[in-house]
């Protein structure tokens, strides 16, 4: 369903007293620091086209996000990364994540790693190409800035050498 | 870019592109199945990505879920190590609120 000139409303999903939690941490004023800025170089008809999901998703035959140690340490989440190649289908994945219901990605990854709907944008000329890689992390990120150095550059660097043009983030 | 239901948190980190949508979490491309309507949605991503014109942009997508949000069901079956560490904090977040809603009401 579509309406025009909708606003969005934030907090429509959560709870009453998660909504004014994650409100009161937020606040009212505009973010006043530097934000990064890559003009986009060309039509996206031309351009490589990455994806990031902070889903938790991985590959059945690569170990699952660890979810026993955040069960033990709860202000700590798992910094490693996943690849996730195109091509992955539902069918091939794990989905590890105690903060959301994994059971609808299981059941489509598109609603969070649309993989099959981008591989139709690039047959169709809507991008130039979905990249050979495309990625997973796990999202719960608790003022961690040892996960920089353990998913985000390693993560960025690959994207690099597969000549991305563009990424498309999915937090879950 | 960032497609995110919870487009304010663009406040406290500063995000190049954000396209906002009112989708549960876990689901934020559209309905499982639903290839027509995860078209649209990422048709509208592609527009704000080579549409937004300097950084922090944010977008906000005109799609809205069509079940109440309690009927979702996004959430996980136990409630998450972080929220119960939290619970207490978050109570009072919550009465917090509710005080300053009744004292302008």
């Amino acid at each position: 369903m579509e309406q025009e000139q909708k606003v969005v409303d934030p907090y429509r999903f959560l709870p009453p007293g998660l909504a004014a939690w994650v409100r009161s941490f937020i606040g009212e004023e505009d973010y006043k620091g530097q934000i990064p800025w890559t003009p986009l170089k060309k039509p996206l008809s031309q351009c490589t086209v990455s994806m990031i999901t902070s889903a938790g998703i991985s590959l059945k035959s690569d170990p699952p996000f660890d979810m026993e140690r955040e069960k033990r340490e709860p202000l700590w989440g798992d910094r490693s990364y996943r690849v996730i190649p195109r091509g992955t289908t539902s069918q091939d994945i794990d989905v590890n994540h105690l903060h959301i219901n994994t059971n609808w990605i299981k059941q489509d990854i598109n609603v969070m790693l649309p993989m099959q709907r981008m591989e139709e944008f690039e047959k169709e000329g809507v991008i130039g190409r979905l990249s050979t890689s495309c990625y997973s992390f796990y999202g719960f990120q608790w003022q961690s800035t040892e996960f920089l150095d353990t998913a985000i550059s390693p993560m960025a660097e690959k994207m690099g050498r597969e000549g991305v043009d563009a990424v498309l983030l999915f937090p879950a | 870019m960032v497609l995110n239901p919870i487009w304010t948190f663009h406040r406290i980190v500063g995000i190049p592109r954000t396209a906002a949508i009112e989708h549960p979490f876990g689901r934020p491309v559209g309905q499982i199945h639903d290839r027509e309507g995860q078209r649209k949605v990422l048709l509208k991503v592609f527009e704000v990505l080579e549409g937004a014109k300097g950084p922090g942009e944010v977008w906000h997508l005109p799609f809205t879920w069509p079940e109440e949000p309690k009927k979702t069901d996004w959430q996980p079956p136990e409630m998450s190590p972080l929220i119960r560490y939290y619970l207490d904090q978050i109570k009072e977040a919550r009465r917090k609120e509710a005080e300053k809603q009744e004292k302008s009401s």
